[in-house]
């Protein structure tokens, strides 16, 4: 028998039924893995590396499970010289049955045992121990491999004493790791306690689990950056149209305002497709509202020139006629008291007055040189930015802490009143975060730009709030276990 | 600033590339690079070199437009600068060349546009407290010569003005990052072709001072007597009076060169009037050139600064720089689909319960601790008759002594009877089973009915979900006289053909 692997290999191994495809869909964090209710979906053993830049650290073997059981062991009884022929036994098993076709589901878990995996051995905590159990145990007991018990409760019920007690029997380590509720912290528990199967896998398991925590902030801080984008964007937004002077702006203001709600839907699931692609999961199948606008964001407005403004018209006549005055009060030395100042902005602003008057009709290769134009949004609601972002941080959390086993919706609802909301989520700041956040959300709410460093303040707070979520749920999830 | 052009374009180009190709190159020069990790703008500009040096690529279309924008502006600037020069010095030997024309191109025209463009340039907050600044700022921005090259793309050949157009078009896009670099690269360009202008204006003055005789006077309608004029040219001459004495007209030079029209110059005077020339030169020098030189400076610094601070801060760097140094981490190979062979689920099983005509026999596979009584009272419910034998298969057993049972439960059925075995519902039906019952059909007579009755966990009534299974999977097996049913009565555990 060849031996055991230089690196981490584990096969995970079990009774067929869903428990071992979650538990290595959570792991391996692929939420692809076909995780059915029926018995044998898995048929061949499929591996599931962990590399880091192209180096593999560990890997996972997902294998279908035992079904004949007992026939194996009387096989392996029968064809056993001594004890310690035991492991060439199992490796004589599977060669002989390599291509019959009558124990297809214990050769394929079996031969990664002999090629070298260590066992993972997966029992569903939630139903009752029996008997049926022992031959499988006994089986891979034969292979002489390092092995370790999980107990995953999948579902209500609680018999997990009683597997404890059975499992002691025939494993040294046995561990409770509920696939689908296991948060990221506890990820990286069992993993860590994956080395203790072989002294020369606790480096390679301890760098893996050092680059899944990297990994992790990275997705933390391209999760602060898409919500930092969504909020500055869904605060800027408005959307344009220029009408004639003299059109009737009325009847543009339906479809204005679908616009504009198109357009704020599309970055929020923008945002939320990033959030959920950081953390690696491709399939979810979100349920969500669209936020609630509750202001009339339509507006219209007139402008005369170079899409100046009357008033900016006058403002610009007024200072290049002051201009020119300060000049002729500079050539005159100062004599005339600065009254050519006065005359010039004066003659500016009239000249400007008055040809904001006239220039809306005017005419310039037929095209009318004034227009108005009318607008929806931006959002000038200050609570509106707390809306967005308790929206947001409630979709993070829900992401963060999904296990990749998990495969119903996600369903985000709203909670009712403004207020709770603008609670809610920023709750879990310290008093001193949330002093700190405040005044860049309500600039962002005033529609002002974020110039380079306050937006890479606001990213490394909304950090620290999504890093602290994390926190908190592990500190919740105690609480309820 | 080329630099930036030119990484604006790469990262434009690059963004219809593949994610996953993208991430390994990016990584794999961004390991090479790891030294510069602290300094994002130093390792952009070297993933730039590396991918230009993969790539063999010189700069980009754009870049050279830059280039040669600057260029262009310069080469107008000297033509423009000469000919004004050329037209205010121009002396025909009848008139004398009017100072105050000078004076007014070369130094107050100047020093009015200079004052312009430190108005055009004023930082934001300090325009906030004045009102109609921006207005003007805007106007005075319209007007800048420095918006000449976003003009000249015209004449750029097709694929470059594409190109060119295009990054004007993402600058404006992203109006904050780039403001600074657009407003600076707008007054680096102003200030070289102000500079170009008054380099080929000090030259020409020069030129015609030295290779021809010039006269100089000066003349003006207004009522100005020489004191005035002495009270504003001779504090203009201080900055370099102490140097150059020569270059400081004096008060009877002044005197002396005043002219009316018509033109009349005194013979003895004559010599006197080309002495302006050390004057206007050094005028034209420090109030024209150098403020020019000055400005040109500070916007060239301040343009390299803008242009840092838009590379570090540009959303694509960002995302570069995590592609460079950000370890790739798979937990899986993305490529293969887990493949799921789904049970073929086509297959029929009799799903109600069959009359006894002959004993019955149960096989005790669910080791579920049931009464032995309430069994019975079920059977007899469901199928009529009360169990002749029960015994026990499966668990711990060996594969033998399910053999034995089989034997046994035969001798009991005989010709008329049925099998009842029961299994726990909350185990997914296995081989072993399905041996079992093949086993158990081998050796039965023909046409004997087994019922498979799956047990629940809480109170012997299956969750619907496993009966399913168990029927699904069981009906796989072709068996016509296997029944997969349940032994309780509750309603949503009877099963309806």
């Amino acid at each position: 028998m060849q031996p055991v692997s230089e690196q981490p290999l584990f096969a995970v191994v079990g009774h067929p039924n869903k428990g071992k495809s979650s538990i290595v869909a959570t792991l391996a964090r692929d939420d692809s893995i076909a995780i059915a209710a029926d018995p044998g979906t898995t048929r061949t053993a499929q591996r599931f590396p962990m590399s880091v830049d192209g180096q593999t650290l560990y890997t996972l073997i997902d294998t279908p499970g035992f079904q004949r059981a007992r026939r194996v062991l009387a096989w392996l009884e029968q064809h056993a010289e001594s004890d310690a022929d035991r492991p060439a036994a199992v490796e004589r098993f599977v060669r002989a049955h390599r291509n019959t076709g009558e124990f297809p589901d214990e050769v394929e878990l079996l031969t990664p045992i002999i090629e070298g995996a260590g066992i993972l051995y997966v029992v569903d905590g939630s139903i009752p121990y029996g008997s049926e159990y022992k031959a499988e145990m006994e089986v891979l007991r034969w292979t002489g491999r390092p092995r370790m018990a999980l107990i995953n409760p999948i579902g209500q019920a609680d018999h997990i004493d009683q597997w404890q007690s059975a499992l002691d029997q025939h494993f040294n380590n046995v561990r409770i790791f509920n696939a689908l509720t296991a948060d990221f912290e506890k990820q990286m528990q069992i993993l860590e306690a994956f080395s203790q199967l072989r002294e020369s896998w606790r480096e390679p398991l301890q760098r893996a689990v050092d680059a899944l925590k990297r990994h992790r902030k990275q997705a933390q801080h391209q999760s602060a950056e898409a919500i930092a984008d969504m909020l500055v964007d869904m605060m800027q937004l408005q959307v344009r149209e220029t009408l004639d002077p003299d059109a009737d702006p009325e009847p543009r203001r339906k479809p204005l305002e679908e616009k504009y709600k198109a357009q704020m839907r599309r970055l929020e699931q923008r945002e939320r497709e990033a959030v959920e692609s950081a953390y690696q999961h491709f399939r979810i199948q979100r349920v969500e509202q669209d936020v609630e606008l509750r202001e009339d964001l339509f507006s219209e407005r007139s402008w005369v020139l170079f899409g100046l403004s009357r008033w900016q018209l006058i403002a610009a006549g007024g200072a290049t006629g002051g201009a020119l005055g300060i000049g002729a009060d500079a050539a005159a030395g100062g004599l005339t008291f600065g009254v050519f100042t006065t005359l010039g902005t004066a003659a500016g602003a009239g000249a400007a007055w008055w040809s904001a008057q006239k220039l809306p009709q005017a005419r310039v290769l037929w095209h009318r040189v004034g227009g108005k134009t009318v607008q929806c949004g931006p959002v000038r609601n200050p609570n509106f930015p707390f809306v967005v972002l308790n929206r947001a941080l409630r979709h993070h959390a829900l992401v963060a802490g999904r296990s990749h086993a998990q495969r119903g919706e996600l369903t985000l609802s709203e909670t009712p009143g403004a207020a709770e909301q603008q609670r809610g989520a920023l709750n879990m700041l310290s008093e001193a975060e949330r002093k700190a956040l405040s005044p860049h959300i309500r600039r962002i709410g005033r529609g002002d730009r974020l110039d380079a460093a306050q937006r890479a303040e606001l990213v490394e707070l909304l950090e620290r709030v999504l890093a602290a979520q994390e926190s908190g749920q592990g500190r919740a999830g105690d609480l309820q276990a | 600033m080329a630099a930036l052009v030119d990484l604006a374009v790469r990262l434009d180009r690059d963004r219809s590339a593949p994610e996953p190709e993208r991430r390994q190159r990016d990584r794999k020069i961004g390991q090479q690079l790891a030294p510069l990790a602290a300094r994002p703008v130093a390792q952009t500009l070297a993933w730039l070199d590396a991918l230009r040096r993969e790539s063999e690529e010189r700069e980009s279309a754009a870049a050279r437009w830059v280039h040669g924008a600057s260029v262009a502006l310069v080469l107008v600037g000297l033509l423009v600068g000469a000919a004004v020069a050329g037209g205010v010095f121009y002396y025909d030997g009848t008139r004398p060349v009017n100072v105050i024309h000078v004076l007014a191109v070369f130094v107050f025209l100047q020093l009015v546009t200079v004052l312009l463009t430190l108005l055009a340039a004023l930082p934001a907050r300090v325009t906030h407290w004045l009102p109609g600044m921006h207005a003007l700022q805007q106007t005075l921005w319209l007007l800048s010569p420095g918006r000449l090259a976003g003009l000249m793309t015209r004449w750029l050949p097709q694929p470059d003005r594409e190109q060119a157009q295009q990054l004007i078009g993402h600058a404006r896009a992203h109006g904050a990052l780039y403001r600074g670099v657009r407003q600076w690269a707008i007054l680096t360009w102003a200030q070289s072709f102000a500079v170009a202008f008054n380099v080929a204006a000090l030259a020409t003055a020069m030129a015609l001072v030295t290779f021809s005789d010039l006269a100089f006077g000066w003349s003006t309608t207004l009522r100005v007597d020489t004191e005035t004029l002495a009270g504003i040219v001779q504090p203009l001459a201080w900055p370099w009076a102490w140097a150059w004495p020569a270059a400081r007209p004096s008060v009877e030079l002044i005197e002396a060169s005043r002219y009316f029209r018509p033109v009349q110059i005194d013979p003895e005077v004559a010599p006197l009037l080309g002495q302006w020339w050390p004057f206007l030169v050094m005028c034209m020098a420090v109030y024209g050139l150098l403020p020019r030189v000055v400005l040109l400076g500070v916007a060239l610094h301040q343009r390299r600064r803008a242009v840092v601070a838009a590379i570090r801060y540009h959303p694509a760097v960002r995302r570069l720089l995590e592609r460079m140094n950000e370890p790739i981490v798979t937990t899986h190979d993305a490529g293969e689909a887990a493949q799921a062979e789904s049970m073929v689920t086509s297959g029929h099983v009799a799903t109600d319960w069959p009359r006894a005509e002959g004993p019955v026999c149960v096989i005790d596979w669910a080791q579920v601790p049931v009464e032995g009584a309430t069994v019975d009272q079920l059977l007899q419910q469901r199928c009529g008759a009360m169990p002749e034998a029960k015994l026990e298969a499966g668990g711990a057993r060996s594969v033998d002594e399910d053999a034995r049972v089989i034997e046994r439960a035969v001798g009991v059925v005989g010709e008329y009877g049925l099998i009842v075995m029961l299994v726990r519902a909350w185990e997914p039906p296995m081989a072993e089973v399905t041996d079992f019952l093949a086993q158990l059909r081998d050796a039965l007579p023909h046409g004997r009915p087994i019922v498979v009755a799956p047990i629940g966990a809480e109170g012997l009534a299956p969750a619907s979900a496993n009966l399913e299974q168990w029927q699904r999977r069981l009906g796989t097996l072709g068996d016509p006289w296997l029944h997969v049913a349940t032994l309780t009565t509750g309603d949503d555990a009877e099963v309806q053909t």
